[in-house]
């Protein structure tokens, strides 16, 4: 035989080995795929095995029709400034602007409060005029029925007089202050500087940022969070415990040699816990002592250095002499007015997490920071749990919503604000898509928002939605990382833009339709400076 | 349309079952031009007419300067060359320069071209092209047939990405009775299944996995963590690159055609002068050929031949993009490669061995991988952003947050491209030596693995915008 048709025959054996085990694996697929929509249980796992190599899968076009099909739109995208190839035969961007005609909606955000949290999901149609569009973000108000969540906290954005503050919980979303930086810059830009309000004292350098500062650590200091426990319950404020060595300390100023505030820092309080065989603590504001004391107690409690300085400060340090001293984080604030906005997240951690806090110290900790509202972006760690997997995920709601009583237990009076984890992707015999379960989690999560008289801010369809993560990520500059979880800086910033945008449109809606008029005046701060050690509470 | 997709793996032995099919050259190189403006067309029509104005211009230059004087043909060259680096220098250049122009001059707001994108492959078949022409200029004889030169620009394996190919190597090649060897289906798939391994099991999983996190966020990264990232990016460019050149020889294999390597372990290499001849052979042999030796290459005493090898450097770096970063990207080298020169030079320097070379080849593996950082970022800022990460929050070192997957994937990769060379050899040839049944089921298994282990949907070949 010749060698070119031995030649040819090979190539052509060859190639219809591939093709013949490409074509059985599409057939498995399909025929899984069938039976599964039949009710018929999962096939063996080899056959799902051989189903993922399926070069084809029936809804998408055929082989080869990408090639020979009319060109509407160019095939590859690349970066205006660099000419590099961001993306190869990309889908075409989601349609994440609606247009003016398209955002018609009730002229009161909280009209929208729904029946059925899955129906009222899509944000587009109820999205009020007066949200700025963002795209690829989608407008998207609160969710907030007669303005009843958010009410505390706009009478004290109202007040004209001291702060205005909020407690953020979250995860790694909002560890890195992203999200709540955006947020805060935004408020306290109309609203005026309260200062950068709580800071812990042992962030997780990681993950965890407060872009606006900058932080120096001597000693080895040890970190016990509600992710892993091991704290004895108290956390502190934040969730985060940090014990300095003897001779540690910790030094906050601002960023990059800025100042910490653009407001006149005249507040400041330390919160640590006192105990058997702790040391002292001392610190410093601009060099100057505030005070110090012994942290050895025969019990364990929890207490707070507090300091006004008239003419203001930019620098604080603090730290341990003589034993290790546990401190949970400091506050520093302006005499206002003007909005406070602490960034509360730890990493890694979900609804269960909070089950390491003695509940009785999360709730005095909460009380003594007086905020005028909670908002709590929890879930984002919690989407592979068994009761998100199946049917409407309605089994996650008692998980749920006792998170939200126990953050809620040291301010009972302050206003709420759910907000959902952001878009999470998955790849799927290796295509990104949406986690099936944030859609799940989404509607829980609102409905317990509605039972539970808290606002609502749905973050994953402020996104765009279905597919958000993946079209984000091929944003330039990217707006999502690539491990499909997490949003870069930028992405951080547009998602805080439309958090912003939304408590800002819905104090304005509060304020037209005689809000501060209808509510009765809020009490006065109360004054504060006092030292309040707090009793050992309850285990 | 991108190598590394089913439609490919279909749409190349379509097209070489149908090629040997054929009886004469020149219905060959029919179906093969045909072939490759499917391909083209693929990505985008608009592009093909750029792709043809190049070509024609080529061809047409070729036959006047063939026909005119002596005297006349160096200006004819010259009016040649700027009509063919016209379109590169428009869709390429043009906004560098300008946005450039109106810096230097304040007040004055130039006139800028619409943004469209980058036509793909205009560096490399620009090149190619101009080559054709300057070689005929020098004297080598032009192609007479139009289907033969139109096939040997067009090739699909090479058009998008080179290799870049002299004129001489394809054409020969086009007109020859080419035969189709079972040794060449062997070592043709070979390469497929290597490129196919580099860019969906090493160069994706990286990019996605540790690269473009790292290079979008840098200051969400500790020290440790952004120079983990560059030696990632390193690899990974390595490994989209040169698995893209797997696919364009092992295609072209499987077409009777024997196009040349482009990469030689490069992150082998003991001078950064030695990476150039390692790393994209066919661009650097190209820069050398057509600018170094014009130039007057290492001839002449004193500064002159570190000049030369500053400007070919610097076109070198420029050639990937219109960025200031890859302006200083070629200006680091082209010191590197003329501090080495000098160091040779010095009176009494002998090549050096065992932990000299060691040492050495540690430098060199290090610069670039530094130097990967203008390569990779968006401007001169952004490499700032990623150097400034890179030295700080070296206190705070803990294992950098990678995936097992992505840290498998970079030892493994480093791994093999540190093996042998004549290990690679014998893999091909022991492959090449199983049943044709054995070389489907393996490409199969590859493109399993490929789904399972990848990270889905391909990404583009980082060189396609170059």
């Amino acid at each position: 035989m010749p060698s070119e048709n031995q030649g040819l025959r090979s190539l052509i054996v060859a190639f219809a080995t591939a093709g013949a085990f490409a074509a059985a694996a599409s057939v498995v697929a399909e025929v899984g795929k069938r039976r599964a929509e039949e009710g018929y249980i999962e096939p063996p796992p080899l056959l799902l095995v051989v189903a993922e190599a399926a070069p084809w899968r029936s809804g998408s076009p055929p082989p080869l029709w990408r090639v020979l099909a009319p060109k509407g739109t160019p095939r590859v995208v690349e970066d205006e400034r660099t000419g590099l190839v961001v993306a190869a035969e990309v889908e075409p961007e989601p349609e994440a602007v609606p247009t003016q005609e398209a955002a018609v909606g009730p002229s009161n955000p909280g009209d929208a409060a729904p029946a059925d949290p899955v129906a009222t999901a899509a944000p587009s149609a109820a999205a009020p005029t007066s949200l700025p569009t963002r795209a690829p973000a989608v407008p998207t108000p609160l969710i907030d029925a007669d303005h009843r969540g958010m009410i505390p906290f706009y009478q004290a954005l109202s007040r004209g007089t001291g702060l205005a503050r909020a407690a953020h919980y979250g995860d790694s979303t909002i560890a890195a202050d992203g999200i709540t930086g955006t947020v805060r810059r935004r408020l306290q830009a109309r609203f005026g500087d309260g200062g950068p309000g709580w800071v812990d004292a042992g962030l997780d350098p990681r993950w965890s940022a407060r872009p606006d500062l900058g932080t120096k650590r001597t000693g080895e200091w040890e970190t016990k969070s509600i992710l892993l426990g091991g704290g004895n319950g108290r956390y502190g404020y934040g969730g985060v415990v940090s014990t300095a060595p003897p001779d540690g300390s910790l030094t906050i100023t601002g960023a990059k040699g800025a100042k910490i505030s653009s407001g006149t820092l005249t507040h400041f309080e330390l919160w640590y816990q006192v105990g058997p065989g702790h040391g002292a603590f001392w610190a410093n504001l601009d060099g100057a002592s505030v005070g110090g004391a012994a942290a050895d107690a025969d019990a364990r409690a929890d207490t707070r250095l507090v300091s006004d300085v008239g003419e203001g400060y930019s620098k604080i340090a603090f730290g341990a002499s003589g034993g290790p001293v546990p401190f949970y984080g400091v506050v520093m604030e302006t005499a206002g007015p003007g909005v406070v906005w602490d960034a509360l997240g730890v990493v890694g951690v979900g609804s269960r997490s909070f089950n390491y806090f003695n509940k009785a110290h999360l709730a005095s900790q909460v009380e003594r920071r007086r905020p005028e509202l909670i908002v709590i972006q929890l879930g984002g760690n919690e989407l592979g749990i068994p009761v998100l997997q199946r049917g409407d995920g309605h089994e996650y709601a008692p998980y749920y919503r006792a998170a939200v009583d126990l953050l809620r237990s040291g301010a009972p009076n302050a206003g709420c604000l759910i907000v959902t984890p952001l878009d999470q992707g998955t790849r799927e015999g290796g295509t990104p898509m949406t986690k099936p379960a944030v859609k799940r989690q989404v509607a829980v999560q609102q409905k317990v928002a509605a039972e539970a008289g808290c606002a609502f801010w749905n973050a994953f369809e402020a996104m765009g939605g279905e597919g958000a993560i993946v079209a984000w990520g091929k944003r330039k500059p990217p707006l999502a990382w690539t491990d499909l979880l997490h949003l870069s800086a930028a992405g951080q910033d547009l998602v805080g833009q439309g958090l912003a945008d939304a408590i800002e449109a819905g104090y304005d809606d509060w304020v037209a339709t005689g809000g501060p008029d209808a509510a009765p005046p809020t009490p006065a701060e109360p004054p504060r400076g006092e030292v309040l050690p707090i009793p050992e509470p309850a285990p | 349309m991108l190598f590394s997709t089913f439609d490919y793996f279909l749409f190349l032995p379509l097209v070489a079952v149908a090629h040997w099919l054929l009886g004469s050259t020149r219905t060959r190189s029919w179906l093969l031009l045909v072939a490759s403006a499917v391909f083209y067309l693929a990505w985008n029509p608009s592009d093909t007419l750029v792709l043809f104005y190049v070509g024609a211009a080529g061809y047409l230059a070729a036959i006047a300067i063939e026909r005119a004087k002596p005297e006349q043909r160096t200006a004819l060259l010259s009016l040649a060359a700027v009509a063919m680096l016209a379109p590169l220098c428009f869709y390429k250049y043009a906004h560098f320069a300008l946005d450039n122009v109106a810096v230097l001059i304040p007040g004055i707001t130039p006139w800028v071209p619409p943004k469209g994108h980058l036509p793909i492959g205009i560096s490399f078949y620009s090149f190619q092209a101009l080559a054709y022409v300057i070689d005929v200029r020098r004297g080598q004889p032009r192609e007479r047939d139009p289907v033969h030169y139109a096939t040997f620009l067009c090739f699909f394996p090479h058009l998008v990405a080179g290799p870049i190919l002299r004129a001489h190597i394809l054409l020969g090649q086009l007109k020859q009775d080419r035969v189709l060897t079972r040794s060449d289906v062997g070592q043709g798939i070979w390469r497929l299944c290597v490129g196919l391994g580099k860019k969906l099991l090493i160069a994706d999983v990286l990019q996605q996995g540790i690269v473009d996190t790292v290079f979008t966020d840098p200051a969400a990264f500790t020290g440790l963590e952004v120079l983990v990232a560059l030696y990632a990016y390193t690899l990974m460019m390595y490994a989209d690159f040169s698995g893209y050149t797997d696919f364009a020889i092992g295609s072209a294999r499987l077409l009777g055609f024997h196009i040349p390597e482009n990469f030689d372990r490069p992150y082998q290499a003991t001078s950064v002068a030695d990476y150039w001849r390692r790393w994209h052979k066919t661009l650097s042999d190209w820069v050398r050929d057509y600018v170094y030796y014009p130039l007057g290459g290492s001839r002449g005493g004193g500064l002159r031949p570190y000049v030369n090898t500053m400007v070919t450097l610097v076109i070198l770096g420029v050639w990937h993009g219109a960025n200031w970063t890859f302006v200083v990207y070629g200006v680091l080298h082209g010191c590197a490669v003329a501090l080495n020169r000098w160091w040779r030079k010095r009176p009494g320097w002998t090549e050096p061995r065992g932990a000299g070379l060691a040492w050495r080849w540690l430098l060199t593996f290090q610069f670039v991988v530094i130097a990967r950082i203008l390569f990779r970022s968006n401007d001169l800022g952004h490499a700032g952003e990623v150097a400034t990460a890179l030295v700080s929050r070296w206190d705070e070192v803990s294992m950098p947050r990678y995936s097992l997957h992505a840290w498998a994937v970079m030892l493994a990769g480093y791994g093999i491209h540190f093996t042998p060379k004549h290990w690679a050899i014998h893999a091909r040839d022991r492959f090449a030596d199983l049943p044709a049944v054995a070389w489907g089921f393996g490409l199969a298994m590859l493109g399993w693995a490929c789904v399972h282990y990848g990270v889905g949907d391909s990404l583009a070949f980082i060189y396609y915008a170059f």
